[in-house]
């Protein structure tokens, strides 16, 4: 177990010692869609990429240690290498040789990646398998986030060609990731209060071949651009025989279809894993809690819900992820969100206004799946203590 | 008072009870002693209608349990079960509070009555707002006992509730458990398996074999058993050895003055707790090779226990009960 975790933050920290040797970390075009010239970390730090050199090889070194007492100071040094990156990046943006042209653009190169994915190889790897491992592995995530959040709003970043896609259009930006927000968000919620009963209800009459059951599966075999589709053709037509349904937004495309189609795939996870949960509650409880004279939906709100919710909440979890993702494809159909974002760039050839919608697609995720996370594991041990 | 007349329980094609009649009356322990499969547990959920008869009729406090509102049946009836059956999620307040609370109580009544249970079951009142995972198996046991006995019901049922606990903190709770019976006096059904937690904890044992009741009697009726069959194979050869374990060095104890005893001065070198049982003193004069014990009590000599007076006292028929 411990040798596992260890073997992870070393490759983690090979990887970073190895992003800033052999990979590129920016990209030089000499217009928005033009392809570049790699531009090397050692070309790019100057004399920064002997610094953070030395940094990593420490990094590994302590990783290889592997020392119960260094594993916080492992993580405030990789949050220092982060914070000198993103700092070193900044400064070399500033660079003459870089800015002769109005149209010359400096694009994030595949090392930053490369990089960014070491560290999250290090931050796992090292924060595991003791008693406070979870949290300070979220803490450290969390830190990180808000240091990348601090340089790009700094105005630090502002040269890099992402930055200036975002200031082109910060307006449309932030009106599609609210957009994009608002429909994963709400088809959960509305998959949340049709599934769980939905769940309950196929608990209630223990059977396997439910039909019910049967849709739901079904809904979640159909491709989704299918799926989209198929909705398409019947919400047009309802949509163009009633003034009052076309009044309140049933059309054929928009954000009435993609809204569908998310709650139908929010359904899958949210009802089997109700189903799951509830399953799961050990049925002498259940016999104790009606033994002890508790009636029916005593028992359910109880004991039943509360002991099953863990399980639940994971099912809302992975439907909360699925949803961010999925959400894109409103973008095809005039719904909005940072799909629509996506698909411009890749009409338009340009990666950076790509990555400007994928980006903080990501981060919403991840931000939004590490608090649910973060939530069921602090339930069970407090509220179920459960021991971890 | 609990009264079971010609209950029958099938299931698809077994017979889990044929005829079966069993009444227990107020402030009795009876313990129904059989086989794992035998049907005891299904007489205990037949009582508080988790399952229903087939056909008999069933009597709680004199009324036809038919007639009663499930709840309100089972509100008045302590339930304990093997492995505590504690809820996970509620810490040992809100589990002993949960009949009180479903019969809404007033919260500071709740509070005094958690705090008397934990008192009775020997429980530090500190233990509130620990969860059942931070317990070990007894103290959690000990929760479950509270918390059958929280809304003070006149009857409990008690499922094997000490069958998961090794053999010392079984021993321990059986001798509080008989405790706490002798001083509230409530109607007890106790299933077991275990010989030897019936003859400790029984007013009264009813040995099973599956579906019916073989036998019915006191604990120390159960030694005249002498024909060779079920009972005598389920009681086990060692049985009379067994039934040591309820009498209290106290109960058998010679008082006379040492000294006077056939006119010769003996010298006791081994001695043994007045509320030791009298297995354990039998067991010392085995295996220290003496024939008398020095009884005494917090250090003080209070008299001897011989060994022929435990033949004479225990098997002899003079002083069966102890009461």
């Amino acid at each position: 177990m411990k040798k596992s975790g260890n073997a992870v933050s070393v490759l983690g920290a090979l990887t970073i010692a190895l992003s800033f040797l052999f990979f590129s970390f920016a990209e030089y075009r000499p217009n928005r869609v033009l392809t570049g010239t790699d531009i090397s970390a050692k070309e790019l730090f100057g004399n920064g990429f002997f610094l953070l050199l030395f940094a990593s090889l420490v990094l590994l070194f302590l990783t290889v240690l592997n020392k119960k007492s260094y594993k916080l100071m492992i993580g405030m040094f990789i949050l220092l290498i982060v914070g000198l990156v993103l700092y070193l990046l900044g400064g070399a943006l500033d660079d003459d040789a870089y800015n002769q042209t109005v149209m010359g653009r400096m694009s994030i190169g595949g090392g930053l990646w490369v990089f960014l994915m070491g560290v999250f190889m290090v931050l796992s790897g090292n924060f595991k398998n003791y008693e406070k491992a979870i949290l300070h592995r979220r803490l450290f995530y969390l830190a990180i986030f808000l240091i990348i959040l601090f340089f790009l709003f700094s105005g630090h970043l502002d040269k890099l060609s992402i930055m200036k896609e975002f200031f082109n259009r910060s307006q449309t930006f932030f009106r599609q990731f609210n957009r994009h927000f608002s429909l994963a968000f709400l088809s959960v919620l509305v998959g949340i209060l049709i599934g769980v009963p939905i769940g309950l209800l196929i608990y209630k009459s223990k059977k396997t071949n439910n039909p019910l059951l049967f849709l739901i599966n079904l809904g979640q075999t159909i491709p989704t651009l299918s799926l989209l589709g198929l909705i398409m053709v019947p919400l047009a037509f309802l949509g163009e025989r009633s003034e009052f349904l076309r009044n309140i937004g049933v059309r054929g495309v928009g954000f009435t279809p993609a809204f569908l189609v998310l709650i139908i795939y929010a359904l899958f996870p949210i009802v089997h894993n109700t189903i799951a949960g509830l399953n799961m509650v050990d049925q002498n409880l259940l016999e104790v809690a009606s033994g002890m004279g508790m009636k029916g939906y005593q028992a359910f709100w109880k004991v039943q819900l509360p002991l099953s919710l863990p399980v639940v909440l994971g099912g809302i979890r992975t439907a909360m992820t699925q949803s961010i993702g999925n959400t894109i494809l409103a973008g095809l159909i005039g719904g909005g969100g940072l799909g629509s974002i996506i698909f411009l760039g890749l009409a338009q050839a340009a990666p950076d206004l790509i990555l400007l919608g994928v980006i903080p697609l990501i981060a919403m995720a991840f931000m939004l799946d590490s608090l649910l996370s973060f939530f069921i594991f602090y339930y069970q041990k407090k509220v179920l203590g459960i021991k971890t | 008072m609990i009264k079971l007349v010609n209950v029958s329980k099938r299931y698809q094609d077994t017979v889990a009870l044929k005829n079966f009649n069993l009444e227990i009356p107020e402030g009795m322990l009876l313990v129904l002693l059989g086989p794992s499969g035998c049907g005891k547990s299904t007489v205990i959920r037949l009582i508080n209608r988790l399952i229903q008869p087939t056909s008999g009729e069933i009597y709680v406090n004199n009324k036809d349990i038919r007639h009663m509102e499930f709840s309100k049946l089972r509100r008045g009836i302590g339930y304990a079960i093997q492995n505590t059956g504690l809820f996970p999620h509620y810490n040992v307040y809100e589990n002993i509070a949960v009949v009180p609370r479903l019969l809404k109580w007033k919260k500071y009544d709740i509070d005094q009555r958690v705090d008397t249970l934990l008192d009775l079951v020997g429980l530090n009142r500190n233990y509130k707002d620990k969860l059942p995972s931070e317990l070990s198996g007894g103290e959690g046991q000990r929760v479950g006992v509270a918390r059958a006995l929280a809304a003070d019901p006149a009857i409990l049922l008690m499922d094997e509730p000490f069958g998961s606990l090794d053999p010392l903190n079984r021993e321990r709770l059986q001798k509080e458990f008989y405790r706490i019976q002798k001083q509230l006096k409530k109607t007890v059904l106790f299933v077991t398996h275990d010989v030897e937690e019936a003859i400790r904890l029984a007013d009264k044992i009813a040995v099973m074999r599956p579906g019916e009741i073989v036998s019915i009697g006191r604990p120390s009726d159960f030694i005249a058993e002498d024909k060779e069959g079920y009972i005598k194979e389920f009681l086990g050869s060692e049985y009379a050895l067994k039934l040591l374990s309820r009498f209290m060095v106290q109960d058998v104890i010679d008082q006379r003055p040492v000294a006077v005893k056939n006119n010769v001065t003996v010298r006791h070198y081994f001695r043994i707790n007045k509320e030791s049982t009298v297995s354990n003193a039998l067991s010392m004069m085995i295996s220290k090779g003496a024939r008398s014990l020095e009884v005494i009590d917090e250090k003080k000599r209070i008299g001897l226990i011989h060994f022929e007076d435990i033949l004479m006292n225990v098997f002899g028929g003079e002083k069966n009960e102890k009461e």
